[in-house]
């Protein structure tokens, strides 16, 4: 069903009615935290939207510069508070390429061990809070269920369950052991009968279809040309992934597909993410089964001085292509550091995607791009 | 027409998959508990609020060498000291600020001499913003509970998970706490 | 005399004619007795509305919980049954804030406008033979005028409010009940027509020497499901108050009692709903071994289950959806369902 929006008219005529301004959010259900976005409606249609940002700005960034690097790591798990991982990898393999400094193998492999279940951990949520946008409640109880045993894989090894602080320079903070290497092996064999369970629940459901196809369509080119990554880029027909693009960690030596789909609507997206789940839980297990003994921190040096000069790393987050710039001038503490956060970008997609189609579509749009707040305002 | 149809009864047996998920799930055993009844059975290393470890006599293992307070991303750990007759340095207040502290645990990281660690301790909200400053008997009373080794450089303590009552001392106002004797431990 | 009707249901035969000549022997006039009758059959049905809502907000609670994994309420008395009690009394402490903005009596008075429908709707309704307080002749007429009455209501308190979601609202709560009142009705005349009848007592006889409506209309009650569930605001066709999008529509600025009187409503709605399913297309108070009263309750509360299991499952609907189902697919086969059943009664 193709849901492009005619104009109305009656005997021919174009029929206009006033239009009202509504304030959606910052305190609003489905906004994702305190996005705020002002709305301009005919009826229920949307003709503009206009985001207002910054509500969640912590200085992040400012903050930083005055901070040394190993300080920074757990600033780094706040930005975007659901791909705590990613973020923290984001940063260290910056710093560590900065530096030149070889990371052990078994680092290695536990890095891409939790930049996926990561992912897993953050794209639960999202098909949570995507379920809830919709109107369903239950898929969100469910997926959250299934992240809380991915949570406790986190807090065993870190310490925490949202706020890691696990990627050192050089290294991981601890080791894991074999035990807790044995129950992500009994969580890998239990996930595909959960991913079965939110395919029967939500995926084959029509209401789910009708409101999801052909909704929030961006088309390739206007993707690439706002900057789009990750899933919702993917979903637009575009193969980019930095796992592949620009291999980092051991991701060249693991086997996994890129997600991709064609009809960059909310339906590709949603798709393209369930699909990604199951690629991360495919890209643990060979991870695991390829887990060489050895070190988990290699050699860095006690007081990390960066050599003047920018350095850019970047990974692929659960939203996309997480950035870390840094300027230094030779000094413990960072000149100055962006951070590269793919829901900011995402975010400006949201008019295009959203003129012209109905209030309900909102949600449902912001819900597919599935943007962090903390992120975008940092 | 036959496309019709099709969509039809997808759709139909895409509702009733969903319906039979849903109750499935209803005769399942709920995962959700009573919380303050049941608690969860946190791993060793749990970054709860930092404590101060004692060694077997009681006597506090930091020696103030003030790493953390350095390291603290946030600077929540306030550290004085005194030299005693031998030059050595001796601890007299060491207090964390827990309403700002984010337990990232890198103070008990850094500590060379083991003297901090991550506690499970993790219900500490308070009335009162003063007594969320933990002063070094509450912290050392907290790490006195411990129980089992160093794990993950965290540590599961016994007894209620709750922080310990500031000391009457402590309760009265700052200024009081700023000009409190350099003699800190009791026995 | 159409209290006689109602009197064996209410103590008893013997203690009916009893009381009635006590008081003609007092020389009271027998009008001073009718209206006792009458006030004792109101407090009965206001009772067992209020304790069913007050079940029926646990159990959705309960119910849901346990769908989702959750335990639902455990804190408050034995299973947490004294939950719906800890909110009301929560509700009701709270301050009673009316919005500046507000259109004042409007505001006040919408929510009344809500509830008093839903309370009258009961006066027909058949808990057993002979259990009703009036057996209308017009039964179904009159439960289908009175359901209509929530309308007004809900544009009311959207219109009062001044906010523009509550507005958004009650636009969306307008055009959803009354495009789905039509389906709803056509659903109700199928039986109508089936039981040559509209007293809802009628009905239940007509079920009783037959076999239930639900297995002579099954379209007609698949029909009646989808319809009530829509007139009754639940996912998936919860838009007027879509908390994901319009916050909570049309009773966003409600809060304390005035929103607690909403909240009543719309499970006195469900209750009646189901009530009135379990009577046309359940048999109603018909059935072997248990007395028809408790019968009644457990065919009112299979729709209730029913209708708390759709809400946990499935997302909402859009709202171009919502009006495409409502007048492209359920009109036409409950319409054709109407025909149909005409047709073979004729025959």
């Amino acid at each position: 069903m193709d849901t492009q929006i005619e104009p109305r008219t009656a005997g021919g005529e174009e029929i206009h009615t006033e239009e009202i301004m509504v304030n959606m959010g910052p305190q609003h259900p489905s906004t994702h935290g305190v996005l705020r976005a002002v709305l301009t409606l005919d009826g229920e249609r949307i003709t503009g939207v206009d985001c207002d940002i910054g509500y969640l700005h912590r200085c992040f960034e400012k903050v930083s510069e005055k901070l040394t690097y190993p300080q920074i790591i757990p600033y780094t798990d706040r930005a975007d508070y659901l791909g705590g991982m990613t973020n923290e990898l984001a940063f260290v393999l910056t710093v560590e390429q900065a530096l030149g400094i070889e990371v052990p193998r078994r680092a290695q492999f536990i890095r891409v061990i939790m930049s996926e279940l990561q992912r897993i951990h953050s794209h639960l949520i999202w098909f949570g809070t995507f379920g809830l946008d919709l109107g369903a409640t239950t898929p969100f109880l469910y997926s959250f269920r299934d992240r809380e045993v991915i949570s406790d894989f986190f807090e065993e090894v870190s310490g925490a369950r949202m706020m890691y602080n696990y990627m050192r320079v050089g290294g991981v903070r601890n080791d894991i052991t074999a035990a807790w290497v044995e129950k992500v092996r009994e969580f890998l064999r239990r996930f595909p009968a959960y991913l079965q369970e939110y395919d029967d629940l939500l995926t084959g459901n029509p209401i789910l279809k009708a409101r999801t196809r052909g909704i929030g369509r961006i088309d390739a080119a206007t993707a690439i040309a706002y900057g789009a990554s990750g899933p919702v880029l993917r979903a637009s027909g575009v193969a980019y992934d930095l796992r592949k693009n620009d291999p980092y960690l051991v991701y060249d030596e693991l086997s996994f597909e890129v997600a991709t789909a064609t009809e960059g609507d909310v339906l590709a997206r949603y798709r393209v993410r369930l699909k990604e789940m199951r690629e991360s839980a495919r890209l643990v297990q060979q991870a695991l089964e390829g887990l060489p003994e050895g070190d988990f921190l290699g050699k860095a040096p006690r007081i990390i001085k960066l050599p003047p000069g920018h350095y850019y790393g970047h990974v692929e987050g659960p939203r996309g292509e997480v950035g870390c710039y840094i300027v230094s001038d030779g000094d413990r503490r960072p000149y100055r550091l962006h951070w590269r956060a793919p829901s900011f970008v995402h975010l400006q997609l949201l008019p295009i995607m959203a003129k012209g189609h109905f209030m309900g579509d909102m949600v449902a749009i912001i819900g597919s791009i599935d943007i962090v707040m903390g992120e975008v305002d940092r | 027409m036959m496309a019709v149809w099709r969509q039809v009864a997808e759709g139909v047996t895409g509702v009733i998959k969903g319906h039979v998920v849903t109750l499935r799930n209803l005769f399942r055993r709920p995962v959700t508990y009573r919380y303050p009844q049941v608690r969860p059975e946190l791993p060793v290393g749990t970054r709860g609020i930092p404590v101060l470890l004692s060694d077997e006599e009681g006597k506090l293992l930091c020696t103030a060498c003030e790493v953390c307070a350095r390291e603290c991303p946030v600077q929540v750990i306030h550290i004085s000291a005194h030299r005693d007759e031998n030059k050595k340095k001796v601890l007299d207040e060491f207090d964390i600020d827990v309403s700002r502290c984010m337990f990232c645990g890198i103070c008990a990281e850094v500590c060379a001499f083991g003297a901090i660690a991550m506690s499970d301790v993790y219900e500490l909200a308070d009335f009162e913003q003063d007594r969320l400053i933990y002063n070094k008997d509450r912290l050392a009373e907290i790490g006195r509970r411990r129980r089992g080794p160093i794990i993950n450089y965290g540590i599961k303590t016994e007894g209620p998970r709750y922080g310990p009552e500031p000391a009457a001392t402590a309760a009265s106002p700052a200024p009081a706490a700023k000009t409190s004797p350099p003699e800190g431990a009791k026995p | 005399m159409a209290l006689a009707l109602a009197a064996p249901a209410l103590a008893g035969g013997n203690l009916y004619t009893r009381a009635q000549q006590l008081f003609l022997d007092l020389g009271l006039p027998p009008w001073i007795f009718a209206i006792l009758v009458a006030a004792v059959k109101v407090a009965l049905i206001l009772v067992f509305i209020l304790l069913n809502v007050l079940f029926l907000i646990w159990l959705e609670r309960k119910l849901g919980g346990h769908l989702q994994n959750r335990l639902g309420p455990v804190y408050t008395g034995p299973f947490g049954l004294l939950q719906t009690v800890a909110d009301a009394l929560k509700v009701l402490v709270k301050e009673d804030v009316i919005p500046a903005a507000a259109d004042r009596w409007a505001f006040i008075v919408a929510p009344f406008i809500a509830f008093v429908p839903a309370l009258m709707i009961w006066l027909v309704v058949p808990f057993g033979p002979g259990l009703q307080a009036r057996d209308l002749s017009i039964g179904v007429l009159y439960v289908a005028a009175l359901s209509g009455l929530i309308i007004p209501s809900l544009l009311t308190a959207g219109w009062s409010s001044g906010s523009k979601w509550s507005l958004l609202g009650a636009f969306r709560a307008g055009a959803q009940l009354i495009s789905y009142e039509v389906p709803l009705l056509l659903a109700q005349l199928a039986v109508v027509v089936w039981a040559g009848s509209l007293s809802l007592n009628d009905i239940v006889r007509a079920q009783q020497q037959g076999t239930w409506f639900i297995l002579l209309q099954p379209v007609g009650f698949i029909v009646y499901l989808i319809a009530a569930i829509a007139e009754l605001n639940r996912t998936p066709f919860d838009l007027p108050e879509a908390e994901s999008e319009l916050v909570a529509g049309f009773n966003t600025e409600y809060s304390g009692f005035r929103f607690a009187i909403f909240f009543l409503t719309e499970y006195a709605n469900l209750l009646t709903s189901s009530a009135i399913a379990a009577t046309l297309f359940l048999g109603g108070w018909s059935g072997p071994w248990l007395p028809p009263f408790v019968w009644f309750l457990l065919k009112t509360y299979v729709f209730v289950f029913i209708a708390m299991w759709v809400r946990f499952t499935l997302p909402r609907l859009r709202v171009d959806q919502l009006m495409n189902f409502a007048w492209k697919l359920l009109l036409p086969v409950a319409l054709l369902n109407v025909v149909v059943t005409g047709a073979i009664v004729a025959l």
